[in-house]
């Protein structure tokens, strides 16, 4: 007989909901990190009150009474003076949640305090995955639900365990904890069936979760309340700005995070290395480079959210590509983009600033949460249109050169600024500064006959001749502009400074320049079929305005290729559909495809989805109706056939033969019982199986245990041999006394 | 005062009833209960699932997120709602898993004593084969006491395993008393739900009369006892009165071997009693002698106390309650029939007193040992019209 497992007592139940409650805690608290909620206080406090408390729930027990009588006052005049201060009811609901959670988390709770500390954690771990549609929301939830049902389940258990809590000197028993007798305990009681069952019963409510989530109706009620949007703007945490000083992209470099996934329609429209528009700075200032208010001027200033946002392309028949785009949080506001589009579209209505002519499309606020949005038409390319500027050129003359950078007075500063317009010729440096580069220009070989692409490409060959590549700036010390210092020195640079140096040099030739950042690059996820950016990938370059009608990308940086070509390769027929980028199959590229699914499958999921899930459902279904139709259909056709064709006497003898081997195995199936003769050959012994037959009988006819017949058919069945009776008589017995039995007992 | 402290247990229990299928009846039956339940519904005993606060709270938050789900279209608020739907669905699946193969049987041993504690069990099995039980409770109650309580099952069933529960009550009044099981219920696993179920199960049991605290009056020497005779009673005398078959708790010493050997048997011997001053203990029930309801119960006990003392001391011969034909007193069995019906005696309206007591005398001759009012409260026992006890 198997050893009965000991039984958890009351102590060590409470014990176990103690520590359950107390991680619940701290995973509910943490959440509070992934959210842009100033709590940096209340989470130290968390993280050392709460597991200071559950592993020692006798300071939770010495908490005074004056304390507890305190404490909601306190939390609710903090809550109050919080929301006096800040007027964010989001943050300042999430702070009051943390502090009633960590109250709860170092008092004694009764079953209601356990419910209140599952409800709060709840609250925060919503929010948190609300804010921001991270993956590890999934993650989260989940071990919250295991969390709190097995607080649940150990609430019950406590209740229906225990008469009256057992106290000891004021506080109650199992406040004196010792957790290695709680885990011996507790694997004593372990039973691996039980585990096992648990195990399998958490795994159904996935299941059945997942399935409710894709049967859940969807209805558009057009609502769209967002938790976000009660956060007010934050400035991204890693993302572009529209002032960028001299290593800012650099910094973003050292991320190795996910920036953007791509889902594009047709691969072969990427090129091999996409440039990803972000922000075009045109204003060089104080040694870096602006938007400058002329460039922010053209943006459109939408006050409507809408859904979609045309752009300057035109709607073709042919069939556009479509490229879906998911940004991570924390990026930029400033929606990554190849080139001229069609359409923007947003799962939700957005107030979407557009600048048609620069092909830039800015948010309201830097997202605080993954942003996807379709992109429809976008064809990828070197080179943007811009007819308006240059009429603008049309008699414009170099303005005489300041003496220095403080007499700046941005009104003064050619024809740009008086015109509110971009400052694509704008120089704000020193006159000996200035001299300089237009020595180095000299030296370049000044744009003769408006041979602008040839200057350009000498320039970025002569940048790479000075300067090497190197992501560590060290500009060598003097005074004066940072980018002048850099540009005399043989220092090695990065992308930032050979762009910006491009642009002044340019600039100084009476060429049209501007800075442009983003992202270059990517590679392509084979396993999630999508193109992935990371925060590596950051860069800028340069757009140069070719006099007429066009800027172009010229990209300075040491092995980039300086001045793109001004014809975009046409798109290329790709084997197995994936894009002439660099293929990634490691396991960074397995948890992005993951982050890929969760976003495609997950957070995307919305009405239209659920449609095309029940239609190709209902496609599936009635292709696998088809196909085994047809399949009865064709052995019916040769059955037929086969009986219908003149029968040989060798037909004959093998439609006997089967029959004759049916009939064989039904008669020996049930004759020879296969499954005792199986037993038999196991070495199970016939008289003990025959025993255990007229025991089998005796219990469904209802025949007393003290029966002396059935003692000895038990004796037959489990004794040792040599205790036995004659077999064949104690089954006759048996058989006499089953008759006896059914009898007497009533029907 | 002497008591019967350990009354030949007669277990009251009802058959094993679990959570499983129904127990399909006859068809006859089957029509019978149809009919009746058109006039007297039968109380719901069907599984029923109905959500606790917390699982009220759960429904709550649920829609409350449901909501707010359907407000912003947010896809991580439909998986939360998916989850918590799901725990719901879990909860009913785990709450009907526990009460699943789970079987129980009320048990009571009779016959109960008033005025002392006896013990009610339920017998738990679990039939499963890998899954314990937790949690459960049952409503069980005494009808006419209209005493109600909740057993909980406090530990773990485990697979295979049985557990007893046990509750104690105290009668107050004698008489047939009806032992109740009327459902089970289990908040398992997560407290959502709380699953109750209706039970059947019954026990009737007869409470015998209290014992009561008796004064005997030695006067008089009707107490007397005249050794060296024999008699045709059972006793623990040295003559052989009969053989009989072996009983459970028997003493070795009496097995009758030669009468075994021949018979195949195991045979024990009776002997006679010894002494010859055994009394007739005779009950009369007829109102005019007990115009007072309290000094009826009194006398009741009284008679019950004294037919046990003297049973002890062998001496009681005969018993007659009423009109009944009087009894005689030779086993255990005879006098738990007397207390049985002493249980359930009641005041006629027979008033011919006196008449009945003149018969007496001529019905069971002498060493007749009657009861009588004394005064407003007391109670005396006569033994052929001499008092012998007060109570």
């Amino acid at each position: 007989m198997a050893p009965q497992r000991p039984q958890l007592d009351s102590q060590t139940l409470h014990q176990v909901r103690w520590l359950l409650g107390g991680l619940l805690s701290l995973l509910a608290a943490w959440t509070v990190f992934y959210m842009e909620v100033d709590a940096v206080v209340l989470l130290a406090v968390a993280t050392v009150a709460v597991p200071l408390a559950t592993w020692r729930p006798g300071l939770a027990a010495s908490v005074p009474g004056w304390a507890h009588r305190l404490a909601f006052p306190a939390i609710f005049a903090i809550f109050a003076m919080d929301f006096y201060q800040t007027r964010e009811p989001l943050p300042v609901m999430i702070r009051l949640g943390l502090m009633l959670l960590i109250y709860r988390s170092v008092t004694l709770r009764s079953r209601r305090e356990d419910l209140q500390l599952i409800l709060l954690a709840l609250f925060l771990v919503v929010v948190a995955g609300v804010l921001t549609v991270s993956m590890v929301f999934v993650l989260q939830i989940l071990v919250f639900t295991g969390c709190a049902l097995a607080l649940m389940l150990s609430i019950t258990l406590t209740d229906a365990a225990e008469d009256k809590e057992e106290m000891a000197g004021g506080k109650p028993a199992w406040v004196r904890v010792e957790w290695g007798g709680v885990m011996r305990r507790l694997l004593a009681v372990a039973d691996w069936r039980v585990l096992t069952l648990g195990s399998v019963l958490f795994t159904a409510v996935l299941g059945l979760s997942a399935l409710l989530f894709l049967m859940i109706p969807r209805f558009d009620l057009g609502t769209n309340f967002f938790l976000d949007q009660m956060l007010k703007g934050k400035s991204s945490r890693s993302g572009f700005s529209e002032t960028v000083s001299f290593g800012d992209v650099v910094k973003i470099q050292q991320d190795r995070g996910l920036a953007l996934s791509v889902d594009i329609s047709d691969p072969s429209q990427v090129p091999p290395t996409p440039y990803w528009r972000m922000l075009v700075l045109d204003e060089y200032i104080f040694g870096g480079f602006n938007m400058s208010a002329g460039l922010r001027a053209e943006s459109s200033d939408p006050s409507e959210k809408k859904s979609r946002h045309n752009g300057t392309v035109a709607p073709t028949a042919a069939e556009a590509p479509v490229w879906t785009i998911y940004l991570e949080s924390g990026v930029s506001k400033y929606l990554p983009l190849v080139g001229p589009y069609e359409r923007i579209t947003f799962a939700s209505p957005q107030i979407l600033m557009v600048n048609r002519t620069q092909v830039l499309a800015t948010l309201q606020n830097d997202p605080s949460k993954m942003t996807a949005y379709r992109v429809e038409g976008m064809l990828p390319t070197a080179r943007f249109e811009d007819v308006e500027l240059a009429k603008r050129l049309v008699g414009w003359t170099r303005p005489e050169p300041k003496t220095a950078v403080n007499d700046y007075n941005p009104d003064e500063f050619g024809m740009e600024r008086e015109q509110k317009s971009p400052m694509y010729l704008n120089l704000n440096l020193k006159a000996e500064e200035i001299a300089r580069l237009r020595d180095w220009v000299q030296e370049i070989g000044a744009p003769k006959a408006g041979d602008r692409e040839g200057f350009v490409r000498r320039a970025c060959a002569w940048l790479e001749r000075r300067h090497g590549y190197s992501l560590s700036m060290e500009l060598p010390p003097g005074e004066g502009d940072n980018l002048v210092r850099w540009l005399a020195s043989p220092q090695p640079g990065h992308c930032e400074l050979f762009a910006g140096a491009l642009v002044l040099l340019c600039r100084a030739a009476d060429v049209p320049a501007r800075m442009v950042v983003g992202f270059k690059g990517g590679v392509w996820n084979a396993g999630s079929g999508s193109i992935t950016v990371t925060n590596a990938d950051a860069h800028a370059w340069c757009e140069i305005y070719d006099g007429e009608r066009y800027w172009l990308r010229a990209d300075p940086t040491p092995g980039a290729g300086g001045l793109s070509s001004a014809v975009p390769p046409p798109p290329a027929s790709l084997a197995g559909g994936a894009p002439r980028l660099e293929v990634d199959t490691g396991w960074s590229a397995k948890l992005n495809g993951l982050k890929v699914f969760w976003y495609r499958q997950i957070v995307s999921f919305d009405q239209k989805s659920q449609l095309e899930l029940v239609r190709s459902a209902g496609k599936m279904a009635q292709s696998y109706g088809k196909r085994l139709l047809a399949e009865l259909d064709r052995r019916l056709r040769s059955a037929g056939q086969w009986l219908s064709s003149p029968w040989s006497l060798g037909r004959v003898g093998w439609a006997v033969g089967a029959l004759f081997a049916g009939g064989v195995l039904v008669w020996g199936w049930r004759r020879i019982n296969v499954v005792a003769l199986w037993r038999a050959m196991r070495g199970v012994d016939p008289v003990r199986r025959e025993a255990g037959r007229w025991l089998r009988r005796m219990s469904t006819k209802g025949v007393p245990e003290d029966d002396a017949v059935r003692a000895e058919l038990l004796r037959l069945r489990y004794g040792s041999r040599s205790t036995w009776a004659p077999s064949a008589g104690v089954f006759r017995a048996a058989r006499e006394t089953l008759k006896a039995w059914s009898r007497r007992s009533p029907r | 005062m002497v008591t019967l402290t350990q009354p030949s247990e007669r277990p009251a229990a009802a058959e094993w009833q679990d959570a499983g299928k129904r127990r399909r009846l006859p068809q006859d039956e089957r029509c019978r209960r149809f009919l009746w339940s058109l006039l007297y519904p039968p109380p719901v005993r069907s599984h029923r699932v109905a959500p606790t606060l917390t699982g009220g709270v759960l429904i709550g938050v649920a829609f409350g997120i449901g909501l707010a789900a359907y407000n912003t279209s947010s896809n991580i608020l439909f998986i939360t709602l998916s989850l918590l739907l799901s725990c719901l669905i879990l909860s009913g699946l785990l709450s009907w898993i526990n009460v699943r193969r789970v079987g129980w049987r009320l048990q009571a041993m009779a016959p109960w004593r008033a005025g002392q504690d006896q013990l009610v069990t339920m017998e738990l099995r679990n039939r499963k084969r890998f899954v314990p039980t937790y949690s459960l409770w049952f409503e069980l109650g005494l009808k006419k006491t209209k005493l109600q309580t909740r057993l909980h099952l406090r530990g773990r069933l485990d697979a295979g395993g049985t557990e007893r529960l046990e509750w104690m009550v105290r009668p107050e009044k004698r008489g047939l008393e009806r032992v109740e099981l009327t459902g089970l219920g289990s908040l398992f696993p997560f407290g959502f739900l709380r699953k109750t179920m209706g039970c059947d199960q019954i026990c009737d049991v007869v409470v015998w009369p209290a014992p009561v605290e008796y004064r005997r009056h030695s006067a008089g020497g009707v107490w007397r006892v005249q050794a060296g005779e024999r008699s045709r009673r059972l006793g623990q005398g040295g003559d052989l009165l009969a053989l009989r078959k072996y009983a459970a708790g028997d003493s070795q010493r009496l097995v009758h071997w030669k009468a075994t050997a021949r018979l195949r048997r195991l045979m024990v011997r009776q002997f006679a009693a010894e002494a010859q001053d055994g009394f007739t203990l005779w009950f009369d029930l007829s109102g005019a002698r007990w115009p007072r309801p309290a000094q009826f119960e009194l006398a009741v006990a009284l008679a019950a106390t004294l037919a046990e003392d003297l049973f002890r001391e062998g001496r009681l011969v005969a018993v007659a309650v009423g009109a009944d034909p009087v009894t005689p007193v030779r086993s255990l069995g005879d006098l738990e029939r007397f207390m049985d019906r002493l249980a359930v005696v009641k005041l006629t309206d027979d008033s011919t007193t006196g008449a009945a007591a003149g018969m007496a005398s001529t019905r069971f001759g002498s060493n007749l040992l009657t009861l009588t009012p004394d005064g407003i409260r007391g109670v005396s026992a006569l033994i052929d019209g001499t008092a012998a006890a007060t109570a």
